[in-house]
C-alpha cells in the first residue's frame, strides 16, 4: 500500500466509506497485477528465452538458499567411525540383522507400529520387551547373535513417540523423535508392496551429523536392493525433518516416471546422538538451538 | 596460537596455529593458519592422551598399550613439516586390547613418564636414556575394579591418588621421597616400587532415603596449600558431584556439592589461588564454580517422606555456552587466561576464562580427548616482511602440566626479558 | 488462653490451617498434625498436650508437646528421634507416651506406619534404574515445531527430488546393463542418450556422425553448434589433450576392430584409455565395462554406495 492511498483513506472519517474506497483500491491493484501477468505469460509464450531469463535472475529467496553456513559440510570426513565394521567387512558380508522392540510396558500403539516397520525393515526379529531386560543387556545379547541394529520403539501416553537407534557391537546411538505417523491405509491412492528389498534414497545428510545419519540409515537397509520390485524408500531431510516415505515408481520415458505411495510415510528428528551405547553424548537437541530458524544440524 | 590436539577418528595428532579471532563457522570469518596432521605411526584408533616431556618430545598414549614418543620440534629451528614429530620409540605396554589409558603423567625428577590404565595397571617408563632401552616397570594396583582417575600429588614426590567406579579415592606412595633418576642406573630398582596405602576415602554419609551415596571418581586434583601432615583434595564423580577432602579432618568429605545431573567427566583449577573451577560433563556443559562461594539453597530435592531437602551447592560463575558446543567435552587445556576445549562435537573452542568470550573456534572433523598448549600468542602477520626468511617471535612457553608451579617466577622473567628486547628495538629504530 | 477458646475460634470463626470441603469433614493443613483432619482432637493448635511423629531429611521424630512448655513458643515442641527399626520405633512411641491419650498414640503409630511405608515406596524408585529420562517440553516450542515441520514438507517437494534421484540413477548407469526395472524401449533411449553425452565429451570424429545421425535427440542448441565447436576445439586445443588424443588414436588402432561408429568399439578404447578424459561420472564407466560382456549376470562390485545415496562416503 503506498503513502498516498494510506493518507487518502486515512481522511475519510466515516468507516463504511473508507472500507468502501479501501475495497475499490485493491481491485485495482488486483485488476493491474493480472494484466501484468497475462502479458507477460504472453511475451513469453513468443519468446520462450524472456521467461528463462526472467526465472534466472529472479529466484526467490528460500531458508534453505539463506542457511547459516555451515564448515562441515564441505569437509571430508576425516578417519574411520563406528559403521566401518559394517562397511569396511566388503560387500560379502551379509546383510543386517535387525532387532525390533518396544520400550517398557509398551502399549497397543507400540506393537501396530511395529508391525508398519516390520513391513519393510528387512532381516528383522521382533521381540516383546520384557522389564528384567536392559538396553545395554539386549545389545549384548544382540551383539552376541551378530545383529547389526538395535531398534527401539519409544511410546508415551499410548502413542509412539520416538526410536532409538544402536548401532551393534560398539555404537553409536541415535534418538529421533517421530510425529505424524500415516498408516498405508490412510493414504489416499495407495498402492500394495511386494517383498523385494526396496532401493534406499537419502536426501541432504551433508553435515558430519547428517552423514553420520546417513551411514546410519545404509547400514539398516540390505546393499543389494531388487530393484527389479521398482519400490523405493526415501528419508529425505528438509530442515532437520527427516521425511520417510515409500513408493513404487515406474519410468514412462527417458525423463519423465510416475511414483505411487506405498506407505507408510513418518517424520523423524534426530534428538540426541550418542557414541558407544547410551554412551557420552555427541549431540543433542536443545530448544533454543531453534532460535535461528536458518541454522540446521543435518 | 599453537596447539597439539589428539585425534580419535584416525589416531593422529594434529598440530593447529590459528590466532584469536578466527572462527570457522563464519563463512568470511578469519580462518585458522594451518591444521596439519602428524604423528601418523602407528595407526591405533582411539582416546589418546597427549603429554609435553619436559619440551623435549611428545608422548601420546593410546588404546591397548601403545604408547610412542615423538621429538617435539624446536621453535627455534625452522623445520620441514616431515622431519616434524618424528617418531622416536614406541612400547607396546602389556594390557588388554581394549584398556584405556586414564592418566599419562610427566615427571621430571624421575625423569620418566607415568602411564595408568583403566584396569588398574600403572607403568613407570624411564626416558633419560636416548636409546630408551629401560625396560617400563609395571605396577598392579592390586584392585579388581576398573579406575578411572590417576593423578600425582605435584606436592609430595613419589604420592599418587586413585578413584574409580565404586573404588573410593585412595593416595599411594609408589616410591620414597628420595628416588629420583639415578635408581634406574642400579641393578635392583624395580623394587623400590611399591605402591603402600597413605589414605582411604570414606564414602559421604547416607542420603535421606538411608541409601548408599554411589561412588564413581572421574577426576582428583591436590590443592597447593597441603596441610603438614595430611592431604587437601578435590574429587569429581560421574554423579555429578565434586567433593572436597581434607585427611586432617577425617576420612569424609569436608565438603560436597551436587553441580549437575550428568556425569562430570574434566576438572580443573582456573586460577593461581585454586578458588574457582572449571568442569565439563558428558553433555555440553562446561561451567565455572567458585570454591569458595557458595549458594545455600541451589540445590533443591523433594522428597515424599521427607519433604523438600534444600542443599548448598558451589556457586555457579558462569557456563562457557558461546560457540554452542553440542558434544562431551574431554580435552580441556587451561594458562590461567584462557581455556581450550574439545571433545565430541569435533570443534577446538577457545575461551577467555575471566570474560568467558569465544576467543576462537576451529572446525578439527576429528573427536578430541587431549589438548596440549604448545604456545599461547598469536602468530605475527609475516606478510610484511618481504625478502626475508620469516622471523619467529620469540614466545612464552609454557606447558601447564609440568611447568605450573614455576609459572609466576617464569612469567616475571619474560616480561624482563620483553622489556628488554623492546628496549633494543626501539634503539634500533633510533638508530 | 485455654484449649477451649482456642478451638472455639478454630471451629466458629476462622483458621489458617482449615480446608473447608463441602462433604462435612474439614481438613487440616498444619503441619504437626497428626491425622491430616480438622477436629477437636486432632488439632495442634487447641490441644496443649500433643504428640506426633515427622520426618525431617529422613530422620523420623516423635514430637510432643505440653502444657508446662506452652509460654515459650521457641521451645514448645520436644523431640525424639526415633529408631530405624519400625518395632523398635513403635516401642519407643508407647514409652513416651506411655499416660497419654489413647487417640495420640493411636494416631503416632499410624502416622509411623505411613510414614514408613512411604520411605520403603521411594527407596524402591531410587533404586530401580530408570531408563527413560523424561524431558519436559513447552507448548510453544511443540507448536513451533509443528509449524516447521509442515512447512518443511511442503518445501522438501519430496516426489520431485525422489524422481530427480531414480532419474539420474538411472542415467548415470547404476542399475547395471540390464536393469530389470525399466522398459527395454526406454532404457535403449536412455543408452542412446547416456552414450552421446560420452561422446560429446571426447572430441572425436566418430561423434559428429553420431550426432547428426541421432538428430531426433532435441538437442536444442548443442545440434547447430556442434560444428562450429568442433573447429574450434581443434584450433584451441591444448598441447595436452593432444597428445591424449593422439595416444587415444593410437591405441584404437592397437585394437583393430576399425568398426564404424559400433558402439562396443567406442566402449572398448574407453576402457583403454582410462587416464584420459574427463568422464562426468565413474558409473558411466562401470556401465560401459558391463556393456562389453553382454550376458553375464548382474555385477554389483561398486554400485551399492551409489544405488543406496546421494551422500558422500
Amino acid at each position: 500500500m503506498s503513502q498516498s492511498t494510506s493518507e487518502a483513506l486515512k481522511n475519510i472519517k466515516n468507516k463504511q466509506r473508507r472500507q468502501k474506497v479501501f475495497a475499490e483500491i485493491k481491485h485495482e491493484k488486483n485488476k493491474d497485477r493480472h494484466t501484468k501477468r497475462a502479458e507477460r505469460a504472453k511475451a513469453e509464450r513468443l519468446n520462450p528465452e524472456l521467461k528463462e531469463e526472467r526465472l534466472a535472475t529472479n529466484i526467490p529467496e528460500t531458508i534453505e538458499s539463506k542457511r547459516v553456513f555451515d564448515e562441515t559440510i564441505t569437509e571430508e570426513i576425516e578417519g574411520v567411525d563406528e559403521f566401518e565394521q559394517y562397511f569396511g567387512g566388503a560387500l560379502t558380508g551379509e546383510d543386517p540383522k535387525i532387532l525390533l522392540t518396544t520400550s517398557e510396558d509398551a502399549k497397543k500403539a507400540a506393537y501396530e507400529f511395529a508391525d508398519i516397520l516390520m513391513e519393510f525393515l528387512p532381516n528383522v526379529t521382533f521381540i516383546k520387551r520384557k522389564r528384567n531386560y536392559k538396553i545395554a543387556e539386549i545389545c549384548q545379547f544382540a551383539g552376541n547373535r551378530q545383529y547389526n541394529n538395535v531398534i527401539v520403539i519409544n511410546e508415551d501416553k499410548k502413542k509412539v513417540t520416538g526410536m532409538t537407534f544402536i548401532h551393534l557391537p560398539i555404537g553409536p546411538t541415535f534418538y529421533f523423535s517421530i510425529t505424524n505417523i500415516k498408516d498405508a491405509k490412510r493414504i489416499e491412492g495407495h498402492g500394495n508392496a511386494t517383498n523385494h528389498i526396496p532401493e534406499l534414497i537419502l536426501n541432504n545428510f551433508n553435515t558430519r551429523l547428517g552423514k553420520s545419519i546417513g551411514r546410519l540409515f545404509q547400514s539398516i537397509f540390505p546393499k543389494r536392493p531388487e530393484i527389479e520390485g521398482r519400490q523405493v524408500i526415501t528419508l529425505h531431510n528438509q530442515r532437520d525433518f527427516i521425511f520417510f516415505r515409500r513408493h513404487r515408481y515406474v519410468f514412462r520415458s527417458e525423463d519423465k516416471m510416475g511414483l505411487q505411495e506405498l506407505g507408510p510415510q513418518f517424520t523423524l528428528k534426530l534428538r540426541r546422538m550418542q557414541k558407544g551405547i547410551r554412551g557420552d553424548t555427541v549431540w543433542e537437541h536443545r530448544p533454543d538451538m531453534e532460535r535461528d530458524k536458518r541454522k540446521f544440524y543435518i | 596460537m599453537k596447539l597439539l590436539v589428539s585425534s580419535d577418528d584416525n589416531g593422529q595428532v594434529k598440530e593447529v596455529i590459528f590466532n584469536r579471532g578466527t572462527d570457522t563457522s563464519k563463512k568470511d570469518g578469519q580462518q585458522p593458519i594451518s591444521i596439519k596432521n602428524f604423528c601418523t605411526e602407528p595407526k591405533v584408533i582411539s582416546k589418546s592422551r597427549l603429554i609435553n616431556f619436559s619440551d623435549k618430545y611428545l608422548v601420546a598414549a593410546k588404546l591397548g598399550g601403545s604408547l610412542n614418543i615423538y621429538e617435539l620440534p624446536d621453535e627455534e629451528i625452522e623445520m620441514e613439516d616431515e622431519e616434524k614429530y618424528k617418531l622416536l620409540h614406541s612400547y607396546n605396554l602389556e594390557v588388554e586390547k581394549g584398556d584405556v589409558p586414564i592418566a599419562l603423567i610427566a615427571n621430571d625428577e624421575l625423569e620418566s613418564i607415568i602411564v595408568a590404565y583403566e584396569s588398574s595397571k600403572v607403568f613407570i617408563i624411564n626416558l633419560s636414556n636416548e636409546d630408551f632401552n629401560v625396560d617400563p616397570i609395571l605396577i598392579n594396583l592390586d584392585i579388581n575394579k576398573p579406575i578411572a582417575a590417576f593423578v600425582e600429588n605435584p606436592y609430595e614426590h613419589g604420592t599418587f591418588a586413585y578413584g574409580g567406579k565404586e573404588v573410593d579415592v585412595k593416595i599411594i606412595r609408589l616410591f620414597e621421597k628420595n628416588v629420583n633418576h639415578e635408581i634406574f642406573s642400579k641393578k635392583d630398582y624395580k623394587k623400590s616400587f611399591i605402591p603402600k596405602e597413605l589414605f582411604k576415602a570414606k564414602n559421604a554419609k547416607n542420603d535421606h532415603l538411608d541409601l548408599r551415596p554411589q561412588i564413581w571418581i572421574s577426576q582428583i586434583l591436590f590443592f597447593k596449600d597441603q596441610p603438614t601432615n595430611g592431604y587437601k583434595f578435590i574429587t569429581a564423580t560421574r554423579y555429578g558431584q565434586i567433593r572436597l577432602y581434607d585427611t586432617t579432618h577425617g576420612r569424609r568429605p569436608i565438603k560436597d556439592f551436587k553441580l549437575c545431573d550428568k556425569p562430570i567427566i574434566t576438572l580443573s583449577f582456573v586460577n593461581e589461588n585454586e578458588s574457582e573451577i572449571i568442569v565439563t560433563d558428558t553433555h555440553n556443559l562446561i561451567a565455572k564454580h567458585s570454591l569458595t562461594l557458595v549458594d545455600e539453597n541451589a540445590h533443591k530435592t523433594i522428597s515424599a517422606s521427607a519433604g523438600v531437602i534444600i542443599k548448598p551447592v558451589a556457586k555457579l560463575l558462569g557456563k562457557f555456552s558461546e560457540g554452542g558446543n553440542t558434544g562431551a567435552t574431554f580435552g580441556v587445556a587451561s594458562n590461567g587466561e584462557i581455556l581450550v576445549t574439545g571433545g565430541l562435537d569435533r570443534y577446538v573452542r577457545v575461551f577467555d576464562i575471566e570474560s568467558r568470550e569465544l576467543l576462537g573456534k576451529v572446525y578439527l572433523g576429528v573427536e578430541i580427548s587431549s589438548i596440549l598448549i604448545v604456545d599461547d600468542e598469536d602468530e605475527i602477520e609475516e606478510a610484511d616482511i618481504v625478502n626475508e626468511a620469516p622471523i619467529i617471535q620469540k614466545r612464552k612457553r609454557r606447558d601447564i602440566a609440568t611447568e605450573a608451579k614455576e609459572e609466576s617466577d617464569e612469567e616475571d622473567l619474560w616480561n624482563e626479558l620483553e622489556i628488554n628486547e623492546k628496549k633494543s628495538t626501539k634503539k634500533q629504530k633510533t638508530v | 488462653m485455654s484449649d477451649e477458646v482456642i478451638w472455639q475460634v478454630i471451629n466458629h470463626q476462622f483458621c489458617a490451617f482449615k480446608l473447608k470441603t463441602d462433604k462435612g469433614q474439614n481438613f487440616c493443613r498444619n503441619e504437626y498434625n497428626v491425622s491430616g483432619l480438622c477436629t477437636r482432637q486432632s488439632c495442634p493448635l487447641a490441644n496443649a498436650r500433643y504428640a506426633t511423629v515427622k520426618n525431617i531429611g529422613g530422620k523420623l521424630y516423635l514430637y510432643m508437646k505440653t502444657a508446662e512448655r506452652a509460654h515459650m513458643p521457641s521451645r514448645m515442641w520436644e523431640r525424639i528421634r526415633l529408631s530405624k527399626n519400625y518395632n523398635k520405633a513403635l516401642g519407643q512411641i508407647d514409652n513416651y507416651l506411655q499416660y497419654w491419650q489413647k487417640f495420640l498414640i493411636h494416631k503416632c503409630k499410624q502416622r509411623l506406619t505411613r510414614l514408613t511405608q512411604v520411605a520403603i515406596t521411594e527407596r524402591r524408585l531410587a533404586l530401580r534404574d530408570e531408563e527413560r529420562h523424561y524431558v519436559g517440553v513447552k507448548h510453544k516450542v511443540k507448536r513451533r515445531e509443528e509449524n516447521r515441520e509442515r512447512k518443511a514438507l511442503a518445501a522438501a517437494k519430496i516426489e520431485k527430488a525422489i524422481e530427480k534421484e531414480l532419474l539420474d540413477r538411472l542415467k548415470s548407469g547404476a542399475y547395471g546393463d540390464k536393469p530389470l526395472n525399466v522398459d527395454e524401449n526406454i532404457w535403449k533411449k536412455v543408452l542412446g542418450k547416456v552414450d552421446e553425452v560420452e561422446q560429446e565429451e571426447e572430441f572425436d570424429e566418430e561423434d559428429d556422425f553420431e550426432l547428426e545421425s541421432g538428430d531426433e535427440n532435441e538437442e536444442e542448441d548443442e545440434s547447430d553448434v556442434g560444428e562450429v565447436e568442433y573447429v574450434e576445439d581443434d584450433g584451441d586445443d591444448d598441447l595436452v589433450d593432444l597428445e591424449d588424443l593422439e595416444r587415444w588414436l593410437d591405441d584404437s588402432s592397437d585394437d583393430g576392430n576399425n568398426d564404424d561408429s559400433e558402439d562396443e568399439d567406442d566402449d572398448d578404447s574407453d576402457d583403454d584409455e582410462e587416464s584420459g578424459k574427463k568422464r562426468k561420472s565413474t558409473s558411466a564407466t562401470d556401465k560401459n565395462k558391463k556393456k562389453r560382456r553382454a550376458r553375464v549376470e548382474i555385477e554389483y562390485e561398486e554400485e551399492p554406495d551409489q544405488l543406496q545415496t546421494n551422500i558422500a562416503i
